[in-house]
């Protein structure tokens, strides 16, 4: 298949899946079929780009036959690729369970067809290769998470979905502002352009300020410490179906546009604007946040902040800035969607089976039901870094470059947390798993237990298919740091 | 020939039936395999070489599946294989009838596959993989019986130290891979390891995992409380097997290692005030399982000490000590399960002479701790002499501490045995103990005394081969009898120190010991550490959203201010000298007007301001040259007023708090200081603009359009235009998931009716419209286009509803801004696609031209623009209740 | 004339963070009605100002750069419809907080 069509697919099926949604609003099951054959595909698409760009190559279609730079550009690189295939799989995970455990006034609210404008937004996010074009992109993600929030009830419900609309909105009016500055100096807003100009070493000098706004707008959507308040308050009042996506995709949309802007369009190769800073947020954010996962009582909440700590790991990566750390960094993305979107899906499993994943109120789901605690175990150890699952590669990757440039306290904070991790995740499986269950009810839904159990053999396979899959992430590396072949594709392919 | 790491296999292939095929797969069977798997291995060791295999992995990161079968760890593999089949068929009898007996016995099996992994690994990582899943398993089993809070705690307790010394392991391995170049241990073997900070680092961590692993002061503390686990637990992986795996790393690395300065002044004093601990807490202790819990610890000291000591003889020691110790002590775990059925009791004053009474399962006792005390025949005197041997060549002061500290764990084992065997206040039978239990106590039994039996050939075929591996020199074997040499002597000084001590201490009445002094820092720790983190959950959680609002702007404001080094600025080229009358009253102008803005509190001051800022800015974009703007904030600022008017009227909260007016100042002025040093900042970078210069150049010849921000937006950039539209009906759908149900009933203050409107609405429409369309269609060439134009019919519809009988009901609304939304964004959609049916780009341009007139698919894309802008004013209009109906 | 584009921004974002820090939600909503309007200019503005000068192309035009960039109008007007979506989204949300 050419990669010009499979970029094409990757992007606009969503949005033709959303028109049909959208066209059956008294028909939940075949609105919730529409989004899943729709993201079925998209799949598909992005696994086939995977493919294609295996070997570090990367492909460019040029929108209205405006060569690059004047026109606007999708760019599909092996960083790219994966990031879609990755983020496809969680939405498809996720409507399952939208389908089959959200109550049917969701529906009348349109969620499909919400979830598969979210889903664009995040194809167009990572497809993009022009800064304003991603501004749009983020703004059709974020209003799609919005709506979706809005459609939680109750007091908290409202009072959480208004702290994270005002907080986002003001990332994205700091990214808007960014992006006209950086236009102003620079005279351009094209990916590739940008880094012609920034290849020389100081040059990015004189947009550091600006790339300080785009620091901080990004640096909210990922949840780095200090710009994270807005995730404790809102993802634990999510029901589990959307706190999966939620928690496996937006924030990681953050720090691609870390990894993409910082890594590749401002850097010169060796270094990028506010690389020092974003190292000590990254150590910060890790400690910070599963700090505050030890403290919580309750299975969302615990997640939840530790989504902060991982975001710490993957800055860290990115800060480090060696092959093998933006290796790590890109296998840590691909890993943690998963397995993050895995743990809050296990999370509503537990919820549907005894009432609430409160740990002082629920006990013994190991023996009421040890298919949930298995499906529970083998993300929850990947989360932890326990070897041959996915997480573990990720960290011993990190370890690996943090210790291989003498950089001790990077290390350290990766081994620290680490064990903070397996602390807070003990705690779960101590209050909720073990014990005497005191009641129970039914197991969970085959359906439900068979899409969890796939996300969880695909976080076993990732493991020990690990050295192929390193290899793919050294090329996405590799495609940050030397960007000829995407440089190539944009401006000098025919359009 | 099947390679015999299949035997690694083995027990995750008869878990995996256990768990599958319960009727089949059974405590014998899986006794049987291990029998089997155990007979395997002795010519594996006879044959004396070592078997390596090599699976590729993830060698980027020096991770390749490496195993590495040598004649010593072949052998330990036959020691684990021979305990674990008693062990097996120990606890399905055990827990025969326990619902969940499968669960126990497969996850038995699963540690036996991890244990040997352990063993037979040479690459550094993989043996990290299988250490760590031996404390993960080690973990679950010790909890078995959860529902104890007691075993809860300290499981996790297990746990968590085995896994902090793991890591530090890992980190370990990596640095001595940094340093040496090699990822197995077969290669490490090979070099001289340099004394530098890097591998003296990685030396110290790799010990940081081996002492942990094996309860090691100062992380002993954990071996005795994992006694909460089953017997049958206790017996194999806290006696025999997974405690071993860390003196088992310390002795393979010791060869390389040991004459590096810091590894024997670490580990031997470790390993002796590990037994002096030992000693003093086996003597206080009162439950069977407790003091055997200490005697291991005992014995896994000295290991460490042997393993500390390094050299060739001392790795001699180590092989017959551990095999000593795993053959004796297993069964007397075992055994302390036995009498617990029998007797209903572990506590040693009440099993007086349980012994006496018991057969078979005392003669197990007996024989076993007479290894323990080093009484030839047994093996355990080999043990003792080979390991104060060893100690006397190395240093004659270590080997008297040796004797000394031996003597201790000697007094305990004397402790433990005498009682049992007294004869007044006996203890009472309770139970008869299931057979099988007793056959699977004597099993490893049985094998050590068959090596004894055996001993000139298993000495030299086994022991001698074992110990030849391990000690890289070639060894003959172990004797017996070597004459009156200082480490006979220093045994029997042991021997008859302990039985003194004990005829002196066994009267004294003793209570058991609390926690030692580490636990307390373990407890003290990880009490800290939740202090901690309710504080930071606290900080990130708690506070108001102005506040986190201050302190994000804040923080990013910083950040920005700093790098804009105002110092390398080029100067500002022409500060602009038109200073026309209109620019110099605008500015002022919407200064004051954004300032009454700020503090407006009534609804009608804030519209009244807001929609002054919207003109001035208006009129800015008019001034500056751009007319499409212009035009388009103008209508947007009109139709966001309606819409905020319909809002704020009904707008309960009180408006503009009283508070904190004077931080906010300080934020706010920062913030626009900030901004104004950008504006400067990017003002005074003078770039060339090639991509405007493109458009300007192509907008007439290639795009057919004059009207270049049009063009963009429709033909250049229209992904972005899509984008936008997009997000319109995003927000459509948004407001319905929003309000739901909680819309209320209640439409805006009545719609009047007013003569002047009745008459006024339908011209003003009438004029509205036809405009609309005339604007829309002359987009592209002049001021205008599908925004403008959709914002114009808007605003139509929007003066509509206002009189008094509007045309749309709130159903027709619905209706109608549903099929704009979905019309619109089809024709969008089909209109970029449609050039793919040519083999062109998306959004390429398809024109028809006529002359001088020219239409094309960005002609049909703005149609589509128009439709989406007016589906999702509709929709808002209905949102917001405008209608009566 | 910079410094007074520039001042007259910065004093209309600085009001915008004022009444944003206000408390309640129409400050809010004031406050980000008024910062967006000042991230509109701040485009413009950075993109290079010029007064007077052409906005259409006619057929007489050769000279080109005197002409107005076309570029940051194009993604200002963006801005502001996408602006206005989200602002109209925000109101419902206003709304259904008061109608209790």
């Amino acid at each position: 298949m050419n990669p010009e069509l499979l970029i094409l697919i990757a992007l606009f099926t969503p949005l033709i899946g959303a028109i049909v949604a959208l066209l059956l609003p008294t028909r939940p099951r075949a609105a919730a079929w529409t989004a899943i054959v729709a993201s079925s595909i998209t799949l598909a698409a992005g696994l086939a780009l995977v493919q294609l760009s295996s070997d570090g190559s990367a492909h460019a279609i040029h929108a209205g036959n405006w060569k690059a730079p004047f026109g606007l550009v999708l760019v599909s690189d092996a960083f790219s690729a994966i990031m879609i295939a990755v983020s496809q799989l969680v939405i498809l995970a996720s409507l399952i369970f939208c389908a089959f455990t959200l109550p049917a006034h969701f529906h009348r609210r349109h969620i499909y067809p919400l979830i598969l404008t979210l889903s664009m937004g995040t194809s167009g996010a990572f497809l993009t290769g022009d800064l304003f074009n991603l501004y749009v992109w983020f703004e059709v993600l974020l209003l799609s998470s919005f709506a979706l929030m809005a459609m939680i009830r109750g007091e908290k419900g409202r009072a959480a979905a208004w702290r994270y609309v005002v907080i986002n909105l003001v990332s994205s009016l700091l990214f808007l502002t960014a992006a006209g500055l950086i236009y102003g100096k620079t005279g351009t807003l094209n990916f590739a352009e940008l880094r012609l100009r920034f290849a020389e070493a100081e040059a990015s000098f004189l947009i550091d300020s600006s790339a300080a706004l785009l620091f901080g707008a990004f640096g909210i959507k990922a949840a780095l410490i200090p710009l994270a308040f807005w995730l404790p308050r809102s993802y634990p009042q999510l029901p589990p179906a959307l706190s999966a996506l939620f928690a496996g995709l937006l924030t990681k949309v953050g720090l691609y546009a870390f990894f993409r802007v910082f890594g590749m369009v401002f850097s010169n190769g060796t270094t990028f604007p506010h690389q020092d800073v974003l190292f000590i947020i990254a150590i910060i954010t890790m400690v910070g946040g599963v700090l505050g996962a030890v403290a919580q009582g309750d299975m969302r909440r615990i997640l939840s902040f530790h989504i902060i700590s991982q975001v710490g790991y993957m800055a860290l990566a990115l800060a480090i800035f060696t092959p093998l750390a933006l290796t790590a960094g890109i296998f840590y993305l691909g890993h943690h969607i998963i397995v993050k979107a895995n743990l809050f899906l296990v999370t509503g499993l537990v919820e549907r089976h005894v009432g609430s994943s409160d740990l002082g109120m629920v006990r013994g789901v190991a023996r009421s039901s040890p298919l949930i605690a298995l499906l529970f175990a083998v993300p929850a150890l990947s989360l932890a870094g326990l070897p041959p699952l996915s997480g573990f590669f990720a960290k011993f990757a990190l370890l690996n470059s943090s210790l291989s440039i003498h950089e001790w306290t990077a290390a350290a904070a990766i081994v620290l947390v680490g064990l903070l991790t397996v602390f807070s995740m003990l705690k779960i499986w101590r209050a909720v798993f073990w014990g005497e269950p005191a009641k129970s009810g039914p197991g969970p839904l085959k359906v439900l237990a068979l899409t969890s159990g796939i996300l969880s053999v695909i976080t076993i396979a990732i493991g020990l298919a690990a050295g192929p899959l390193i290899d793919l992430a050294g090329q996405a590396a590799n495609g940050l740091l030397n960007p000829e072949a995407y440089l190539d594709a944009v401006l000098h392919s025919q359009p | 020939m099947i390679s015999p790491f299949f035997l690694l296999a083995l027990p995750v292939l008869l878990a995996l039936g256990t768990l599958l095929l319960p009727r089949v797969f059974t405590g014998l069977l899986s006794c049987a395999c291990y029998l089997v798997g155990a007979g395997l291995l002795i010519p594996v060791v006879a044959a004396g070489e070592s078997h390596l295999l090599s699976l590729p992995w993830v060698s980027q990161l020096g991770m390749d599946f490496d195993l590495r079968m040598t004649p010593f760890s072949a052998w330990f593999g036959f020691l684990i294989f021979t305990i674990g089949a008693g062990i097996v068929l120990y606890a399905a009898s055990y827990f025969h009838g326990n619902p969940r007996l499968r669960t126990i016995l497969s996850c038995l099996l699963f540690f036996t596959s991890a244990m040997l992994g352990v063993i037979w690994s040479d690459n550094f990582f993989v043996l990290f993989l299988f250490w760590e899943a031996t404390s993960l398993f080690s973990f679950l089993l010790v909890g078995f019986h959860h529902e104890k809070d007691d075993a809860r705690a300290k499981a996790a307790q297990g746990l968590l130290v085995t896994f902090f010394g793991g890591a530090a392991m890992l980190a370990g391995f990596i640095l001595l891979w940094l340093e040496s170049g090699v990822t197995s241990i077969s290669a490490l073997l090979e070099m001289d390891l340099a004394s530098n900070p890097p591998s003296t680092a990685a030396i110290i961590l790799i010990m940081l995992g081996a002492l942990t692993k094996s309860a090691q002061f100062p992380f002993h503390f954990w071996l005795p409380n994992a006694m909460a686990g089953p017997t049958p637990v206790s017996a194999f992986l806290h006696s025999a097997t997974m405690v071993k795996a860390g003196v088992f790393l310390l002795a393979t690395l010791a060869p390389v290692m040991h004459s590096h300065p810091i590894w024997t002044p670490v580990l031997v004093p470790l390993g002796l005030i590990t037994v002096i601990l030992s000693t003093y807490k086996g003597l206080r202790e009162e439950d069977m399982k407790g003091i055997l819990a200490c005697t291991t610890l005992a014995a896994l000291g000295l290991l460490t000490v042997l393993a500390g000591i390094g050299t060739p003889a001392a790795l001699k020691g180590f092989v017959i000590f551990l095999t000593a110790h795993a053959l004796y002590k297993a069964p007397l775990f075992l055994s302390a399960g036995n009498l617990e059925k029998r007797f209903g009791t572990r506590q040693l004053p009440r099993l007086r002479g349980a012994i006496l009474t018991t057969p078979v399962t005392g003669a197990v006792i007996v024989i076993s701790i007479l290894s323990l005390l080093g009484l030839p025949p047994f093996l355990g005197f080999l043990g003792k002499e080979y390991l104060l041997k060893a100690a006397w060549d190395f240093s004659p002061l270590v080997a008297c501490l040796t004797a000394l500290a031996a003597a201790g764990a000697l007094c305990v084992g004397l402790r433990l045995l005498m009682p049992l065997l007294a004869r007044q206040d006996r203890a009472e039978v309770k139970k008869a103990i299931p057979v099988a239990m007793s056959i699977s106590t004597a099993i490893p039994a049985l094998a050590a005394l068959s090596l004894i039996a055996l001993y000139p050939w298993a000495n030299a075929n086994l022991l001698a081969r074992a110990a030849s591996s391990l000690s890289r020199e070639t060894v003959a074997g172990f004797s017996f009898w070597h004459g009156l040499t200082p480490a006979l002597g220093l045994g029997l000084g042991a021997l008859l120190l302990a039985g003194t001590a004990h005829l002196i201490l066994r009267k004294k009445a003793t209570q058991p010991v609390g926690k030692s002094f580490f636990e307390g820092i373990y407890d003290a720790t990880i009490g800290a550490l939740l202090q901690a983190s309710k504080k930071i959950a606290g900080l990130l959680e708690e506070g108001s959203l102005r506040h986190h609002l201050a302190f994000m702007l804040t923080a990013i404001g910083i950040l920005s201010l700093i790098s804009l080094q105002i110092t390398d600025w080029p100067s500002l080229s022409n500060p602009s000298s038109r200073h026309s009358a209109i620019f110099i009253a605008l500015s002022p102008a919407l200064a004051i007007a954004t300032i009454a803005a700020a503090r407006a509190s009534n609804p009608l001051a804030i519209l009244v301001s807001l929609g002054f800022v919207g003109l001035l800015i208006a009129f800015l974009f008019l001034w500056f040259s751009a007319p499409d703007l212009a035009l388009t904030q103008l209508l947007a600022e009109t139709l966001i007023i309606f819409l905020m008017a319909g809002v704020l009227f009904k707008n309960r909260q009180k408006p503009n708090s009283k508070s904190g007016h004077a931080w906010r100042m300080i934020v706010a002025g920062a913030g626009g200081l900030l901004v104004t040093l950008l504006i400067l900042k990017s003002m005074a970078l003078e770039w060339d603009h090639p991509v405007s210069g493109y458009y300007l150049a192509e907008s007439k010849t290639a795009a057919f359009g004059a009207n270049v921000v049009n063009v963009i937006l429709v033909d250049f950039r229209a992904l972005d235009t899509l984008g936008e539209i997009i997000v319109l009906a995003i927000a459509a759908l948004g407001a319905n998931a929003a309000l739901g149900a909680a819309r209320t009933r209640s439409p805006l203050p009545g719609n009047s009716s007013s003569p002047w409107l009745a008459a006024g609405l339908p011209l003003v429409i009438g004029l509205l419209v036809p405009t609309a369309l005339w604007i829309f269609w002359r987009g592209h060439n002049a001021p205008g286009g599908g925004f403008i134009a959709a914002l114009l019919i808007a605003s139509a519809i929007g003066l509509g509803q206002l009189g008094e009988r509007p045309f749309l009901t709130t159903q027709r609304m619905r209706t109608i801004s549903r099929r704009l939304l979905v019309s619109g964004l089809t024709i969008a959609l089909v209109s970029s696609l449609l050039p793919l049916s040519q083999g062109l780009p998306y959004f390429t341009g398809l024109w028809w031209h006529s002359g001088d007139f020219h239409i094309g698919t960005p002609v049909l894309f703005d149609l589509g623009v128009s439709l989406t802008v007016i589906g999702f004013t509709v929709s808002f209009f209905r949102h917001f209740q405008l209608s009566r109906f | 004339m910079e410094i007074l584009i520039s001042a007259t921004i910065g004093i209309l974002v600085a009001a915008g963070i004022y009444r944003l820090l206000g408390g309640t939600k129409v400050d809010i909503i004031v406050g980000l009605v008024l910062i967006s309007q000042g991230a509109n200019l701040i485009i413009l503005a950075s993109g290079g100002l010029k007064h007077n000068a052409p906005a259409i192309l006619t057929d007489g035009t050769k000279n080109t750069d005197a002409m107005a960039d076309p570029l940051p109008q194009a993604l200002v007007l963006t801005a502001i419809v996408i602006g206005f979506g989200i602002l109209a989204f925000m109101l419902t949300l206003l709304t259904r907080s008061s109608a209790k």
